[in-house]
């Protein structure tokens, strides 16, 4: 279950946000404690990535708000121990793998020595020289979760990140995952992927419609109770 | 300043391998002077030529180096990582200045030719160069930044430069077409009235920019 907010590195609290008169997401409420993992779960346009992004303090809440060990994700220097990676890449297509990473590096001022263990993290050392817009669609995403992962965040952000990850990038993200909680940080995983969130989740909350359907320990739940709230996966 | 210089290198690297901005800004500018020059426009009309051929092409440009903030979410990036949205509003129009100054300079080049003008050599010259160039960059910049998430934006950002900038464009253009007379003359006006105007925009994005980069 999602721990008391006074022990929580992410808390939010009743965010609303609505695009044209629709609830993107509704009244939703939910904390990740350190060493947790929480999964979003719902089928395409639950809002799942609205949710993720206004966590990342990306895009601001009509109401509500997010905290970030325990001060609002507005605050810059607060958003800089948020990791985030998503659909896109957050990378400029003209610069090499290696350069993207040192951007963020220098943008985190980061010892540069980061970015080689990033470059080995996920098996890109032979593709450092590769301008990212040539990369294939699980290469940049390998690149996507290097940056997220840099400056070595508090909370780390993931909206459906093992899309077109292959088995070794797969691995490769879990035990970075595995490694971030055991030091005590805390993540949030989106994904429409059952299996990912049983797998990697203590906790899973369930968004229908911008709503929370269904909060629970990924432990008490099964796929007959997911199914009866949004369908098959 | 923290992120400056990261940012403004990672702009120039962008548009030095992906060299589709900087070329068809030179090519439009010289284009447009060669056919205002062939069609007998003149040496008098040199100066206001020249600076209208760096203000449309400064359009063009301008909106193009925001695209490559968006194409990817790399704005989101920015402010996940805590880039204070003043610093990229001055790298921006750090990087922009570096590319509408050389078309600027191709573009004088080129007057020179299509006009048959040649350049006398007086000090007010870089000093009206500098500052209309700085003040298209100034107010293009924050332009660009506001319409990059519009649709319309390849419409709008002409079409509300243009009048915006109108002011430094005359005063530019009266400036340079009185350092470019044999007789010559004062330019202290217009340089002033360039350097209010630079500074006006730079400061207004400065304290904007925070809601402009905003989603």
């Amino acid at each position: 279950m999602t721990v008391a907010s006074g022990g929580a590195l992410l808390e939010v609290r009743n965010v609303t946000k609505s695009y044209g008169g629709r609830a993107a997401v509704h009244a939703v409420t939910l904390a990740v404690g350190a060493g947790r993992t929480v999964a979003v779960l719902g089928p395409n346009g639950a809002g799942k990535s609205t949710l993720l992004r206004i966590a990342a303090g990306i895009i601001r809440p009509d109401a509500g708000d997010v905290l970030i060990t325990g001060r609002p994700v507005t605050k810059p220097e607060i958003r800089r121990r948020v990791g985030a990676a998503g659909h896109q890449t957050f990378l400029y297509g003209y610069l090499t793998v290696e350069e993207n990473l040192r951007f963020y590096a220098q943008l985190y001022r980061l010892d540069p020595a980061c970015i080689e263990e990033g470059l080995i993290r996920f098996g890109l050392r032979s593709h450092r020289h590769r301008p990212v817009r040539e990369l294939s669609r699980g290469l940049a995403q390998r690149v996507s979760l290097a940056r997220a992962l840099l400056h070595n965040p508090t909370v780390l952000l993931l909206d459906e990140p093992f899309t077109g990850l292959d088995a070794e990038a797969a691995e490769a993200l879990r035990s970075a995952i595995t490694h971030l909680r055991s030091r005590g940080g805390a993540v949030m995983l989106a994904t429409h992927a059952w299996a990912e969130a049983f797998e990697l989740a203590d906790d899973a909350v369930v968004l229908v419609a911008g709503r929370p359907a269904l909060v629970e320990e990924t432990a008490a739940l099964d796929a007959e109770r997911l199914a009866a709230v949004f369908g098959t996966p | 300043m923290s992120g400056f210089w990261a940012l403004l290198r990672k702009d120039l690297l962008v548009e030095s391998r992906a060299r589709d901005l900087l070329p068809s800004m030179a090519v439009l500018a010289l284009l447009l002077l060669a056919v205002t020059g062939a069609a007998g426009v003149g040496a008098p009309g040199a100066p206001a030529m020249l600076w209208v051929t760096v203000a449309v092409t400064c359009a063009l440009g301008l909106l193009r180096s925001f695209q490559q903030e968006t194409d990817r979410d790399q704005l989101h990036g920015l402010r996940l990582a805590g880039v204070d949205p003043a610093v990229l509003y001055l790298a921006k129009a750090a990087a922009n200045f570096v590319v509408v100054a050389t078309v600027e300079i191709i573009a004088l080049g080129a007057v020179t030719v299509f006009f048959g003008i040649s350049i006398p050599p007086r000090p007010a010259l870089p000093a009206v160069l500098l500052l209309g160039t700085s003040s298209l960059v100034a107010s293009g910049t924050l332009l660009g930044g506001m319409l990059a998430a519009s649709r319309m934006r390849e419409v709008l950002l002409p079409v509300l430069l243009l009048p915006l900038s109108a002011p430094a464009v005359i005063a530019a253009a009266g400036a340079t077409a009185r350092l470019l007379s044999p007789e010559g003359g004062s330019v202290a006006g217009e340089i002033g009235l360039l350097l209010a105007f630079t500074t006006l925009f730079v400061a207004v994005a400065v304290l904007v920019f925070e809601h402009v980069v905003e989603e």
